[in-house]
């Protein structure tokens, strides 16, 4: 751990599209969890009133359309990038992620050599919320695939959209960020330009409202689209002294 | 191979429409000259293959086929690909420039909003420090 990191500060960014029913108690979670972290919260042109919600509880930048989540999770690494923060975190508008968790995050970044580091729910046995048979499944797809092409870095939950990125990443994220499946390719996009990755499980919970944009004929949709794409960004990604 | 009459007619009210078309959006500025070109030959290969059988027959003896008209596909498919390659390719930069402006306009937004004042400086915020102990825990 650097000074730069001691000092700085964490940008806790919580991407939400309509999440009025949830977006309130993630605030308070991360409030009581995380209190040394700037919270900010990026409402991607949600049509409820989850800006009139966010708003009440902490900085919220509201999205003018609908640009994906990627898009969403984007301006708040350029928002973290031009205000200097030494380290952001995602924790998503749907109450998955327990902000409890955030301080493993830290420690994890602390002791290892790492760039970013993901929440994994695969990573040991936990009574936490595992997703369903079939994302598990092309979780596992996706890993290996990973594996495949970026050599032994061992992702178990490509999918996971709690993690933690240092001032490295976040100054590339805040240039090149995917929209399209923005967690495991934003993972490939990192491994590709010499970033490193780890993991540490996190215990997740089930979505508090909203439902997910990934479901039934979607789910083998995105498991070979992001194949696809992994095996692409190995192949054609420019690497830039990152 | 000389086409029938009806076909020639047939082939030169569309050439006519279909350019007259092409030359009323390029003089609304909405394709650039080099796209116009491109539009273009999607109504003059058809009209060069009827109009000049002796270029057909040429054509055809040079690509070594029984129907020249293969080779009048073919050609209208190279100008519908490169056409569609453009579009794909302008697309995707306008894509890129549409969601960082939409980013620029939102994180402007708030920036005025706010004052330009950080998150942390709106709200008081501690060190990252304090993380340790929120670790500890």
């Amino acid at each position: 751990m650097t000074n730069a990191r001691e000092t700085s500060q964490l940008l806790v960014i919580v991407p939400c599209f309509n999440e009025a029913g949830s977006v309130a108690g993630v605030i308070r979670d991360i409030r009581a969890h995380a209190d040394f972290a700037d919270i900010l919260v990026v409402d991607d042109g949600s049509s409820d009133a989850t800006t009139l919600e966010a708003a009440k509880w902490a900085r919220c930048i509201r999205l003018p359309v609908n640009l994906g989540i990627g898009g969403a999770v984007q301006t708040g690494i350029r928002f973290a990038d031009r205000n200097g923060y030494a380290a952001c975190v995602q924790v998503d508008g749907d109450g998955q992620h327990p902000a409890d968790q955030i301080a493993k995050l830290l420690t994890i970044m602390r002791s290892k050599p790492a760039q970013i580091v993901v929440g994994s729910r695969y990573l040991n046995d936990n009574d936490g919320f595992k997703s369903s048979f079939m994302r598990r499944l092309g979780g596992q797809l996706i890993s290996r695939t990973l594996g495949i092409c970026f050599g032994p870095c061992k992702i178990t939950d490509p999918t996971s959209g709690f993690r933690l990125m240092d001032r490295k990443a976040i100054e590339f994220f805040s240039r090149h960020y995917p929209t399209d499946f923005p967690e495991p390719i934003s993972i490939a996009w990192a491994l590709a330009n010499g970033l490193e990755v780890v993991e540490t499980p996190v215990v997740m919970r089930k979505r508090q409202a909203g439902t997910s944009s990934i479901r039934m004929f979607k789910t083998w949709s995105y498991m070979i689209r992001v194949v696809v794409y992994i095996v692409l960004a190995r192949m054609t990604f420019l690497s830039e002294t990152a | 191979m000389t086409p029938s009459t009806q076909l020639f007619a047939i082939i030169l009210i569309f050439g006519v429409a279909y350019t007259y078309h092409v030359v009323q959006k390029l003089r609304c500025r909405e394709v650039d000259l080099y796209d116009f070109a491109l539009l273009l030959s999607v109504a003059a290969i058809p009209l060069l293959f009827a109009g000049w059988p002796n270029f057909t027959a040429f054509v055809g003896e040079v690509f070594g086929v029984a129907l020249p008209l293969t080779v009048m596909f073919g050609l209208l498919f190279v100008s519908v690909f490169v056409i569609l390659h453009r579009s794909l390719s302008r697309i995707h930069r306008l894509e890129t420039r549409v969601i960082a402006l939409t980013q620029e306009i939102a994180l402007i937004d708030d920036r005025v909003a706010n004052g330009g004042a950080k998150s942390g400086e709106m709200e008081g915020r501690m060190s990252l420090a304090g993380a340790d102990t929120a670790a500890r825990k």
